[in-house]
C-alpha cells in the first residue's frame, strides 16, 4: 500500500472549525436556553454597570411625602415599582441592587472555586493518605448542610456584606473539591495521560499540560450553577439580617427584609426584588446547562 | 529445539540477540478496603510470573482473552505500571525499579500503540503539539525543528501535512491511530509495545493499519510486541507468538507451528473458536470449546489454572500440581499432558458448563479495633 493511496482513501473534511473551545461556543449559540440565560445575565451587568445612569432617582433619596398612612404607594408613572417605607424610588434601588448581587455572586464563587480547586487537584494529584485526609475534610464539611455552614461561619466572622460573601464561598469549597478531585482521578488513569508518561513526559507536567485542562469544564459548569445558589444564600442570610448592616444598602435580601412588615399592605416590595433575584438565578442556571450539554462529550459531534 | 526453547524462556537468542528480556514478571493490583486508611486484603494477579524474550527484528504476538493479563504485561514492560516482582531488561539493562529520570533517556528507545485511538489523544491538543510532544520533551528538536519533523512523521504514517493544526475529534479511527503511530515513532525508538492497535477500527482500516506497521517494520528496523485477540492478524504479522491464560504463559511457538500444530488444551480451543470459511467443513466439525467464563484472577485455580475449563482435563496431577513450562517439538508449553493430547491419547469431552473460581474467596476479617 503506497502512500498516495492512504491520501485517496482519506481525504480530510475541510469545512470542520478547529479548536475544542471554539466548537463549544458554536454549540452554545444554537442552544436557546443559555440564550435566554446569557440575555438575562446581560441585561443585569448592563443594569449593574450602568446603574448612575438607568436609574431615575438616587437609591437612598428618601421623599417622604409620598407616603401615604405611614406606607407606600404601589407602581405609578414616576416610580414604576412603587416607592418603599422611607419614601425610596423601589427601581432604583432593584437597579443598585443588581450591582450587589453580581459582586456576590461572583466574589463567592471565585472564593470556592479557587480553594476548591486546589484542594481537590492536590487531593487528585498526590493521592494516597493526602487524598484521605483532604477528602475526609470535606465530607464533614459535606455533612453540615451549605446554608448551615455558611450561618455558623457569619455568625463567627460577625455580620456584614465581606463576611456572608466569604462564608457561602466556604460553604461551597467541598462542592468544588469533590468534584475536581474526581474529574482528575478520572483523567488519571486515561490513555492519553498513560501516553504521555510513555513518552517520559515529566509527573508534573502531566498533571498540569493534560490532566488539569481536560478536567476543567465540569468545574466551570458547577460554578456557573454556583453563581445563582450563591445569590440565593446570600439573599438568604441578608434576610436573616446577616447581610448589610447599613439598612441603606439596596441589597435585594436586606430589601426583602425590611419589605417584611409591609407584605399585607405594600406586596411589590416583597414582589420585585424576589423577581429580580429569580431572573437572575434562572439565567444563570440556564447557561450552566447550556454550558453542561456543550462541553459533553457524550454529545460532542452530534451537531 | 532445545536453542529455540532456551530462546523464548529468555536465556540465549540469535539474531543478535534478545532486545527485552522478561524473568519471572508480576503484576499483582493490591485489593484494599478502609475508610481512612487503606487496608489491603488480596491482589488481583493479573501478571504471574511470566518468562520470554523478545529479539531484535522480530514481531512478537501476544495472545489471550480479555483479562488474562496481556494488556497489562506490555505496560509493565514499558514501566507504565509497576512490576511487583521480578526483572525485565531493556538491551542488557535492568529497568525494573529505575526512577523516572533514569527511565527517561531509555523511554526514547520504547514506545506504545495503544487500543483505543479515541481515548489516547488528549482532546485539547492539536495534532502538532500530540505527535510533538516526544521531540519537545527530549530535547530532540526544538522550535522549526519540531514543525518540520512533525511534518515529516504524518507523511511517514500517510496523513497530510495540514493535519498538525487539526484537532483528534476532526480524524477518523483509523487516522487517529495513524497519529498514535506517529507519536510513538518520533523519537526513533527500537521497540513498540502495540496494544491491540486494530481491535477498535473497521475491518477494512485494520489491513491498511497492520500493512502500515509491517512497512515501517521493514523501513525502521523495529523490534515489535504485538499484543491482540484477533487470532488471524497476530498470524499474519508475528514471527512467534506467545499464549497467555490468566496470567501465565502457556505456550509459546513459531508463529506457523502454533496455528497448524497447537499443543495445549488452551491454544487448540481458542484456534477451533476460528470459523473454518468452507461451510461444508465448518457444518461438519465440532468445535472444541471452552466452558464458562475466565476465573478470577484474584484467587486463581490451584493446580493448572485452566483445569476448570479444559476440555482434556484428567483426574491426576491437573488439578494439584502446576505444570512447568517445557519443550515439546518446536514449542514451549504449559501441559502435563501435552504429548498424549498431541498423539491422540486423551481426547476432549464435553463439559458442563461449572463456574469454579478456584480457592475459596479470601476470608474478610473484622478491622482491629
Amino acid at each position: 500500500m503506497s502512500l498516495a493511496e492512504v491520501h485517496e482513501v482519506e481525504v480530510l473534511d475541510e469545512r470542520l472549525p478547529s479548536g475544542l473551545w471554539r466548537e463549544v461556543w458554536r454549540r452554545l449559540r444554537r442552544n436557546p436556553g443559555a440564550i435566554i440565560g446569557a440575555t438575562f445575565v446581560a441585561g443585569f451587568v448592563i443594569v449593574a454597570i450602568f446603574a448612575p445612569l438607568l436609574a431615575p432617582y438616587s437609591p437612598n433619596e428618601q421623599n417622604l411625602s409620598l407616603l401615604v398612612n405611614g406606607c407606600c404607594p404601589g407602581p405609578s408613572w414616576s416610580h414604576p415599582m412603587g416607592v418603599d417605607e422611607l419614601g425610596r424610588d423601589e427601581l432604583s434601588r432593584v437597579m443598585y441592587g443588581a450591582r450587589y448581587s453580581l459582586v456576590i455572586g461572583v466574589v463567592a464563587v471565585t472564593v470556592g472555586l479557587s480553594l476548591g480547586m486546589l484542594i481537590g487537584a492536590i487531593a487528585g494529584g498526590f493521592a494516597g493518605l493526602t487524598d484521605s485526609v483532604a477528602m475526609r475534610g470535606m465530607d464533614i464539611m459535606l455533612a453540615i448542610p451549605g446554608f448551615l455552614l455558611a450561618l455558623g461561619i457569619v455568625s463567627l466572622m460577625g455580620p456584614g456584606l465581606f463576611p456572608v460573601m466569604i462564608a457561602v464561598g466556604i460553604a461551597n469549597v467541598p462542592i468544588f473539591a469533590r468534584l475536581f478531585r474526581g474529574t482528575i482521578l478520572g483523567q488519571r488513569d486515561s490513555d492519553y495521560a498513560l501516553a504521555a508518561r510513555s513518552v517520559g513526559v515529566r509527573r508534573r507536567k502531566i498533571l498540569t499540560g493534560h490532566i488539569i485542562p481536560n478536567s476543567i469544564s465540569p468545574v466551570i459548569v458547577a460554578g456557573t450553577l454556583a453563581m445563582a445558589t450563591a445569590i440565593i444564600d446570600v439573599a438568604g442570610l441578608g434576610f436573616l439580617g446577616l447581610g448589610p448592616q447599613d439598612p441603606a444598602t439596596p441589597e435585594w435580601g436586606t430589601m426583602l427584609t425590611n419589605a417584611n412588615l409591609y407584605v399585607s399592605t405594600a406586596p411589590f416590595l416583597a414582589l420585585f426584588p424576589g423577581l429580580a433575584i429569580v431572573i437572575i438565578v434562572l439565567g444563570f442556571n440556564l447557561i450552566g446547562d447550556g454550558l453542561r450539554e456543550a462541553l459533553d462529550p457524550k454529545l460532542r459531534g452530534r451537531v | 529445539m532445545a536453542r529455540l526453547a532456551a530462546e523464548s524462556l529468555g536465556v540465549t537468542g540469535a539474531n543478535g540477540g534478545p532486545l527485552v528480556e522478561l524473568d519471572d514478571v508480576r503484576v499483582w493490583f493490591p485489593l484494599t478496603s478502609g475508610i481512612l486508611l487503606d487496608r489491603h486484603v488480596g491482589d488481583v494477579k493479573a501478571v504471574d510470573g511470566v518468562s520470554f524474550s523478545i529479539n531484535r527484528g522480530e514481531t512478537l504476538g501476544l495472545v489471550g482473552e480479555s483479562g488474562c493479563g496481556k494488556s497489562t504485561l506490555g505496560r509493565a514492560i514499558l514501566r507504565l505500571y509497576e512490576p511487583t516482582s521480578g526483572r525485565i531488561t531493556f538491551d542488557g539493562v535492568d529497568i525494573t525499579t529505575m526512577s523516572d529520570n533514569e527511565l527517561r533517556p531509555i523511554r526514547r528507545r520504547m514506545q506504545m500503540v495503544f487500543q483505543d485511538p479515541y481515548s489516547s489523544l488528549n482532546p485539547r491538543h492539536s495534532i502538532g503539539r500530540i505527535v510533538g510532544e516526544p521531540l519537545r520533551t527530549h530535547d530532540v528538536s526544538s522550535g522549526k525543528g519540531v514543525g518540520r519533523r512533525v511534518q515529516e512523521l504524518l507523511a511517514v504514517v500517510g496523513l497530510p501535512g495540514d493535519a498538525a493544526d487539526r484537532y483528534p475529534h476532526e480524524f477518523s479511527g483509523g487516522q487517529r491511530q495513524r497519529i498514535g503511530l506517529a507519536r510513538a515513532l518520533a523519537v526513533n525508538p527500537q521497540f513498540l509495545v502495540c496494544d491491540e492497535p486494530v481491535s477498535a477500527l473497521d475491518v477494512s482500516i485494520q489491513a491498511q493499519i497492520v500493512n502500515l506497521l509491517e512497512e515501517l517494520q521493514d523501513k525502521l528496523d523495529l523490534t515489535f510486541l504485538f499484543i491482540a485477540h484477533d487470532l488471524a492478524v497476530v498470524r499474519h504479522i508475528s514471527d512467534r507468538i506467545v499464549v497467555m491464560y490468566l496470567g501465565k504463559v502457556v505456550e509459546v511457538a513459531p508463529a506457523d507451528g502454533l496455528y497448524d500444530n497447537p499443543l495445549h488444551p488452551y491454544t487448540i480451543t481458542l484456534l477451533s473458536a476460528i470459523p473454518i470459511p468452507d461451510p461444508v467443513v465448518e457444518r461438519t466439525r465440532r468445535p472444541i470449546r471452552v466452558q464458562g467464563d475466565l476465573p478470577s484472577p484474584a484467587n486463581p485455580p490451584r493446580g493448572c489454572r485452566f483445569h476448570t475449563r479444559c476440555p482434556f482435563v484428567q483426574e491426576t496431577r491437573c488439578a494439584e500440581e502446576e505444570p512447568l513450562l517445557r519443550a515439546v517439538d518446536d514449542h514451549i508449553v504449559a501441559c502435563h499432558f501435552a504429548e498424549e493430547i498431541k498423539a491422540g491419547r486423551i481426547t476432549p469431552r464435553e463439559r458442563e458448563a461449572t463456574f469454579d473460581a478456584g480457592l475459596p474467596e479470601p476470608v474478610f476479617e473484622p478491622p482491629p479495633d
